[in-house]
């Protein structure tokens, strides 16, 4: 579950180009619903649950913190609607860090990806601890960085 | 599940079908959509019993899929005549008469989905 959305995640922070963090939309799909939808994307990183209110899709559910974790066996366990809550701690980590979201932050998340305590059943708290850990080794543990990066999770709720 | 009666002599019956999965989570197209043999003209009904021949519907049990990222998987339940059966199945839909058939229930109900909504 981490592991996808992660890899979401970091497609987007590369995806437009010459746009920093706080320039960013933030918005997943942007662009793919036609004049007929309501709706402006399939997710927001910035804000999950505002990307679309339609009459035949539906209300955008995603939560952007644990205390709204939605259990439910529907979509795989959740997996589409519950990743707004890494997807606002990645925003989060990327707005406080600033720059581009593809240089530090992106690094800090690629790297996470990669490191072998990251495994397919890695829930949200695991994955946190291991950004947290990354950031730490790459950039200090008095830094930006890594203060960015805890403070996003712990703000969504993850630790 | 009741089946229903079309009064006009026609095929009597009901098609369910249900997608999860996909690249993200619409709650309006997650829900069960319910199509009566009612609704249908009688081309409909046919096009949605043959296939259901076709693929041999009722007696057939997809092989259990391992989950891939993103592919959607469908819950197909049909009422045909008083037979009932139902067939999850995932992408790539590897019999191609039940990717037919279940091609041919999406498109129906997405139909009726759409104009319940305007």
């Amino acid at each position: 579950m981490v592991g996808r959305q992660c890899g979401r995640q970091l497609v987007l922070a590369g995806s437009r180009t010459a746009q920093t963090a706080a320039e960013a939309d933030w918005l997943i799909g942007a662009g793919l619903f036609t004049d007929a939808v309501q709706g402006m994307a399939l997710r927001s990183m910035k804000e999950p649950g505002t990307a679309y209110d339609d009459p035949v899709l539906g209300r955008d559910l995603q939560p952007g913190h644990m205390d709204d974790f939605v259990r439910t066996n529907e979509d795989n366990g959740g997996v589409h609607i519950n990743s707004g809550i890494p997807n606002r701690a990645f925003y989060l980590a990327a707005i406080a860090i600033g720059g581009n979201a593809w240089d530090n932050a992106g690094r800090i998340w690629y790297n996470a990806l990669l490191d072998p305590n990251t495994r397919a059943n890695t829930d949200f708290a695991g994955f946190a601890r291991i950004t947290i850990q990354v950031a730490t080794r790459l950039y200090g543990s008095d830094s930006a960085e890594a203060t960015a990066v805890t403070e996003a999770w712990q703000t969504v709720g993850v630790i | 599940m009741a089946t229903s009666s079309t009064g006009t002599g026609g095929i009597k019956g009901e098609a369910r079908v249900k997608v999860e999965g996909g690249v993200a989570h619409f709650p309006g197209r997650a829900r069960e959509q319910v199509i009566s043999f009612d609704e249908l003209d009688a081309p409909q009904q046919q096009e949605i019993a043959s296939l259901a021949s076709a693929a041999n519907f009722f007696d057939c049990r997809p092989a259990p899929q391992p989950a891939r990222p993103d592919a959607r998987t469908y819950t197909v339940c049909l009422t045909i005549e008083g037979q009932s059966g139902e067939v999850r199945v995932a992408e790539p839909i590897r019999d191609p008469a039940l990717a037919k058939l279940v091609s041919a229930v999406r498109r129906l109900s997405t139909g009726r989905a759409v104009a319940a909504a305007q």
